[in-house]
């Protein structure tokens, strides 16, 4: 009888065995707050694209304020007010050498040097963002791509093929990218049967299971090596987003049609996009990571005239005109989305407003694996931390530099970030 | 002098302890650099090519390695019966050395433990409603015997071990709260089942050291053997026998131990080795590749299957029957169903289930460089590439990856495309920094490009005739692909290549310095034996690195 009762204590109260921050953060979040007052609410997100730029196409030309897009940006004529092009920023933090494509990626959001021998890189520019603002939307961050890189072993040897595909890492994890617009609409929208509305009482049942799974991790740890910590510490952060979910109330946002399955990477670049536009919209999450493709994809662009593989058979062996084509194609990309932010109100004005966009690949002039002076486009207001509309010219500086900058913008004061980083890229945010 | 600054690069990472494959990229300028593995070192080399001295007897450590796709499928169909694939809804696997296997690689995240959460929901609903796992009926609000006898033995399943009687417990409270919230038993055990399946327990494959901090080898525990066998043969959880002999403690006695090495080798479960060790080994990319379909109109899906069946089951002649694994290089025969029959020009096959063929001399095939798969994978969207070719045979066969070009090399000039493939090539690697590596590709993608980017034989190459001949970076003259593979029967790479690939499979982790001795004990055996795979794997599940383990990282 006794431990009858204990254990009805047990789940009735096993809502209020959460830690305190986190009831805060879903309670007492800006969901609530809201209803008052709606404050600007800034999101961040990435649009990557892969192996650089024609660099003569891509070059604006002019000064700060007086200046033209490049030849390659004309798509972004009608954003050009919307966005700065920063020129002459490095991404040159990894220092492993021997790595041409590798570094590149792993190190772009994370200002790292590409470790030896294991695959952690640390905490990416949009993670430290994310966990700012953890537990104040349903995702915590979306991290969303086109095609998954399927290269294994590494063809750079002796890096682990881990680091070429992933831009989001968050504590050495790295973070798989979602390229299925139905899928990901099923997890924004419908999401898992944990998902489905549940009742106080089904809710509990759920935390207890929750609690039941993270006993046995916990017993677990004490007795297992350093190594196998890391990966239980990675399975614990993914029992305490889903305990985070299951607490979360469901937003109040009417998401439209279902995507279907897409035509062609064209589709599916644009339900992506769309689908990024709708989760900001609906304030499912305040943090996305978008990739276009992989550093060596062999994605064939034959609506532009480009029927060869992009790596080799373009970056490579055609890095004139067909370069050029792709490079238009991927750029009129950013400028749909740029065109659905603006199209969409948010707050007192659009959500161009308040979004910060950081366009950028890992490579500047592709054809030559050259990693200095990589294409970056910041567009958005950043809920006023941005003057967009200019050419910034920023030799020197590196784009972690550029990522500290844009942390700041979201708030995130970082002391020392990635390959000992700490100082941000001048001119770009204010304060 | 860029080569020079990479092969001094490269060795040190070696020296950090990862067994690296070095290339013979920088051999010209470097001849006298140290180098371990199999890439590099020659047979004649032995006696400096073993592991430092002390370490010969480090057996590694394994860190918890969590169940891949494929495991977590074949796991949830042997507990449950259940066999749908709940892993085409995660996010894909990542891997090392080209296995998807490798516990390092083998990364949680929260959109993964979603996906867990959605299958655990199924299973769970597909075991509640089976007899085998729900032997009795009754209410923990009455008596807490039919619970625990229900969670007790299907957490010990799920789990692959012992469980205590506490952490029974905790699973039948579960069903207690369920109950006393107003749900059905049913739906406790359902939830109980749920949380056995979401535990760590469940989705890792977890070894125990007495001391962590230990380096001390110590031998595995019955359970953990058995699921080191049961993974690595069937990429699925033990049966009852191994369950049985565990229990018992007997599974590491060495005549049980070989006994059920056999018989599980003899069981249809084997054929996991074809699907997962020989299909990662060597067609990793065949479910990705994108022939051009305006210039390859006859490549389709359906081929695309047929080509991918002809290489398995050809692989698994290998690895089951008494045949050399160097065969695989020039073999006369293959299985064919009637689609790659048609496609090869050969007549008599019907139907989908591909049949052993004796190949005739008009089809131009024989062996492994020969098959479409791999021809089609190796090429790129609208041609061949004689350096992925290259690449391909040098990464996968003889795991002697060439460097990736070196940063900064300037952009080709744009050339019209003119002349054959070949005569484009040789145009690209006058640029000598390009040459270095282009000179060990080169003449092995060359001598196979008769066959075109999806794998048919052909004569003329933009209307010129093929040159298939070619000079291999030690001198040897080679012409079309029956020479090349005569070759590559005869370099002693490719053995050593082949035994670290099961090795880094069977153990799920990359080969550390430490293990360079056992390494090259198992090629020699393996190459005494007649190159059997069959023997092969028996000797790496006897080795010390298979049955023992350490802590200390």
């Amino acid at each position: 009888m006794s431990t009858k009762l204990q254990r009805r204590k047990f789940l009735m109260g096993a809502g209020t065995l959460l830690a305190l921050p986190f009831l805060e953060s879903t309670v007492i979040g800006d969901r609530t707050a809201r209803a008052d007052t709606p404050p600007s609410l800034r999101r961040f997100m990435t649009f990557h694209f892969p192996i650089g730029v024609n660099r003569a196409a891509w070059s604006p030309t002019g000064s700060e304020n007086d200046w033209r897009l490049g030849r390659s940006q004309a798509a972004l004529s009608s954003h050009k007010n919307d966005l700065s092009v920063i020129t002459n920023v490095d991404n040159t933090s990894d220092k492993s050498g021997g790595s041409v494509h590798t570094g590149r990626v792993a190190s772009l959001l994370t200002g790292g040097d590409v470790p030896i021998g294991t695959h952690a890189m640390g905490t990416s520019a949009d993670q430290l963002i994310a966990s700012s603002l953890s537990g104040k939307t349903r995702f915590r961050s979306l991290e969303l791509g086109t095609a998954i890189l399927n290269e294994n072993p590494n063809h750079e040897p002796g890096f682990d093929p881990v680091l070429k595909d992933h831009l989001s890492w968050s504590n050495g994890t790295p973070l798989p990218k979602e390229i299925n617009p139905s899928a990901l609409f099923d997890r924004l929208f419908t999401g898992s049967s944990l998902d489905s509305s549940p009742s106080g009482v089904r809710r509990q049942l759920q935390q207890s299971v929750i609690d039941a799974v993270r006993d046995d991790a916990k017993r677990l740890q004490s007795r297992i090596g350093k190594n196998d910590k890391v990966k239980l510490d990675e399975y614990l952060t993914g029992v305490r987003e889903l305990e985070l979910r299951i607490q979360a109330t469901g937003g109040a946002c009417a998401p439209g049609a279902r995507p279907g399955p897409p035509a062609d990477v064209r589709d599916r670049v644009k339900q992506m996009l769309d689908l990024s536009v709708l989760a900001f919209r609906c304030d499912l999450t305040r943090v996305i990571t978008f990739g276009y493709e992989h550093t060596v994809t062999e994605q064939a662009h034959p609506w532009v005239g480009v029927k060869d593989g992009y790596h080799i058979g373009v970056t490579h062996n055609q890095p004139g005109a067909p370069y050029v084509a792709v490079n238009t194609w991927i750029i009129s990309q950013l400028a749909y989305l740029l065109d659905r932010l603006k199209a969409t109100a948010d707050g007192s004005g659009t959500l161009l407003d308040n979004t910060i966009v950081y366009f950028a690949s890992e490579l500047g002039e592709g054809s030559a694996h050259d990693p200095r002076n990589i294409p970056v486009i910041v567009a958005g207001g950043g809920a006023g931390r941005l003057r967009p509309g200019r050419l910034l010219d920023r030799r020197g500086q590196g784009n972690a530099n550029l990522l500290i900058a844009l942390m700041q913008a979201m708030d995130v004061d970082v002391a020392s970030f990635g390959n000992g980083f700490t100082t941000p890229l001048p001119g770009l945010v204010t304060k | 002098m860029s080569d020079s600054r990479r092969c001094t690069f490269r060795w040190q990472r070696a020296a950090l302890g990862l067994l690296l494959f070095t290339s013979g990229a920088c051999s010209t300028g470097d001849a006298a650099a140290p180098r371990i593995g199999p890439g590099a070192q020659k047979t004649d080399d032995a006696p400096g090519a073993g592991a430092a001295p002390g370490l010969e007897n480090d057996v590694g450590t394994v860190t918890i390695r969590r169940l891949n796709g494929t495991e977590f499928d074949n796991t949830a169909r042997d507990l449950v019966g259940t066999t749908k694939h709940f892993s085409s809804a995660f996010p894909p696997d990542d891997g090392a050395e080209g296995f998807t296997n490798v516990a390092d690689a083998l990364t949680m995240s929260p959109l993964l433990f979603e996906g867990y959460d959605a299958a655990a929901e199924q299973i769970a609903a597909a075991a509640v409603a089976n007899p085998k796992v729900v032997t009795c009926s009754g209410s923990t609000l009455e008596s807490e015997d039919c619970a625990t006898t229900i969670l007790a033995r299907f957490t010990k399943r799920a789990w692959r071990r012992a469980v205590t009687a506490q952490e029974v417990n905790r699973l039948v409270e579960l069903v207690h709260d369920a109950e006393t919230s107003g749900l059905t038993f049913a739906a406790g055990i359902h939830l109980a089942i749920k949380a056995t399946l979401l535990s760590p327990s469940f989705l890792f494959k977890i070894e125990m050291d007495a001391d962590p901090t230990s380096k001390e080898p110590h031998a595995l525990e019955d359970y953990e053997l058995a699921s080191r066998l049961s993974y690595f043969l069937w990429s699925s959880m033990p049966d009852e026998v191994l369950f049985a002999y565990a229990e018992a403690k007997k599974l590491s006695q060495p005549a049980t131990f070989d006994m059920q090495v056999r018989r599980m080798l003899k069981d249809p479960r084997a054929n996991a080795l074809v699907d997962n060790f020989a299909s990662q080994w060597l067609l990793h990319t065949l479910t990705t590749v994108a022939p051009d379909p305006t210039i390859f109109p006859a490549f389709d899906d359906a081929l695309r299957t047929s080509m991918g069946q002809e290489t398995r089951a050809f692989m698994g002649s290998f690895l089951f029957e008494d045949q050399s694994l160097t065969d695989v290089l020039d073999a006369p025969f293959s299985f064919l169903d009637e689609r790659m029959a048609t496609f090869y020009g050969v007549a008599g096959v019907h139907g989908t289930t591909p049949v052993r063929v004796a190949l005739p001399p008009s089809s131009h095939r024989g062996g492994l460089l020969t098959q479409a798969s791999i021809l089609t994978m190796t090429a790129v969207a609208t041609r061949t590439s004689p350096v992925r070719r290259g690449e391909w045979v040098l990464s996968e066969l003889l795991c002697a990856p060439p460097p990736p070009p070196p940063p900064g090399i300037p952009a080709l000039p744009e050339q019209a495309s003119v002349g054959t493939m070949r005569q484009r090539m040789e145009e690209h690697r006058r640029n000598p920094i390009c040459a270095t590596c282009h000179t060990q590709m080169d003449p092995i993608g060359f001598s196979l490009e008769h066959y075109d980017a999806i794998g048919r034989w052909r004569e003329l190459d933009q209307g010129l005739p093929i040159d298939a001949s070619g000079v291999l970076p030690d001198g040897q003259a080679i012409d079309g692909a029956g020479e090349l593979a005569s070759a590559l029967k005869a370099d002693p790479r490719f053995e050593r290549c082949a035994t670290h690939k099961l090795y880094t499979y069977a153990l799920g982790r990359v080969p550390k310095a430490y293990d360079a001795t056992r390494l090259a004990d198992l090629t020699s055996g393996f190459a005494r034996g007649g190159h059997r795979t069959r023997d092969l794997i028996i000797d790496i599940v006897h080795s010390d690195a298979f049955r023992m383990r350490r802590g200390g990282e």
